[in-house]
């Protein structure tokens, strides 16, 4: 997998790139599987961290949480949301405090689609093992 | 033998994933999500290579590279490195530091294999 051949993707992008991402895993479904489910969870811890941070103006801190989501979103080809958390990450980083609000909202955006994504992959995958 | 590979990552998702793939192509893994857990888990594992992750709270991979090539037992293990930021300064650091080898992430898991394959002795 590799995301900066996609540095201009548009946000019209499709979330996930499954086909991508199971390639990059190995061609191992169960995992692709577990990697979505572990993402699904850390999205909603890493989010409320950046949130938190954002709203504190606290770059060093939105650095570290963006850093961790990014790492977490390169896992898989989720490559919107990953160039809206590495905008992010790179705002923070250099403390333009003035960007964090309008990333912000992208990432929150791209996160809604990718979660929305991939509950409803999860949920067929599901139904296609029982 | 089973060979034995240590990962550092503190991203659970990049662990997990090459974990999965190292202990699929029949090593033993142990993980570690920061350095200081890494140099405590190589005492008495007789591990034979280091996956690390350069991008880590507190010490980062060339940090812990640099600690670990400082132990005399340690000094000839190989260490593959993973970095988000593919950037030729961190590489010029890790180079003199020891790193053997570099792999961006995200990687594929037949990559790490593969890279892992070639360096682990």
């Amino acid at each position: 997998m590799e995301m900066k051949s996609d540095m201009s993707a548009s946000s019209e992008q499709a979330p996930v790139d499954f086909e991508r991402s199971l390639k990059g895993l190995g061609d191992d479904g169960k995992l692709l599987e577990a990697v979505a489910q572990m993402l699904l969870e850390q999205i909603t811890v890493d989010l409320t961290a950046i949130q938190s941070n954002v709203a504190a103006s606290n770059s060093c801190a939105l650095a570290d949480a963006s850093h961790h989501l990014k790492g977490s979103l390169g896992a898989i080809a989720a490559v919107p949301a990953y160039l809206a958390c590495a905008a992010l990450n790179r705002s923070a980083r250099c403390g333009a405090i003035a960007s964090y609000l309008p990333e912000l909202a992208r990432l929150e955006h791209e996160l809604t689609r990718l979660r929305r994504c991939l509950q409803v992959w999860l949920i067929e995958q599901e139904k296609c093992g029982s | 033998m089973e060979k034995k590979i240590l990962v550092v990552d503190d991203a659970d998702i990049s662990r997990m994933i090459a974990t999965r793939a190292l202990k699929a192509a029949g090593y033993k893994v142990f993980e570690a999500t920061n350095a200081s857990n890494a140099l405590a888990l190589l005492d008495g594992r007789d591990i034979s290579m280091v996956v690390c992750d350069f991008s880590m709270p507190g010490m980062d991979g060339i940090e812990f590279v640099k600690a670990l090539k400082e132990m005399s037992q340690y000094k000839l293990m190989p260490v593959l490195m993973l970095t988000a930021a593919d950037k030729q300064e961190i590489r010029e650091r890790g180079k003199k530091s020891g790193v053997k080898a570099w792999m961006t992430k995200p990687f594929s898991q037949p990559a790490l294999v593969k890279a892992v394959d070639k360096l682990c002795p």
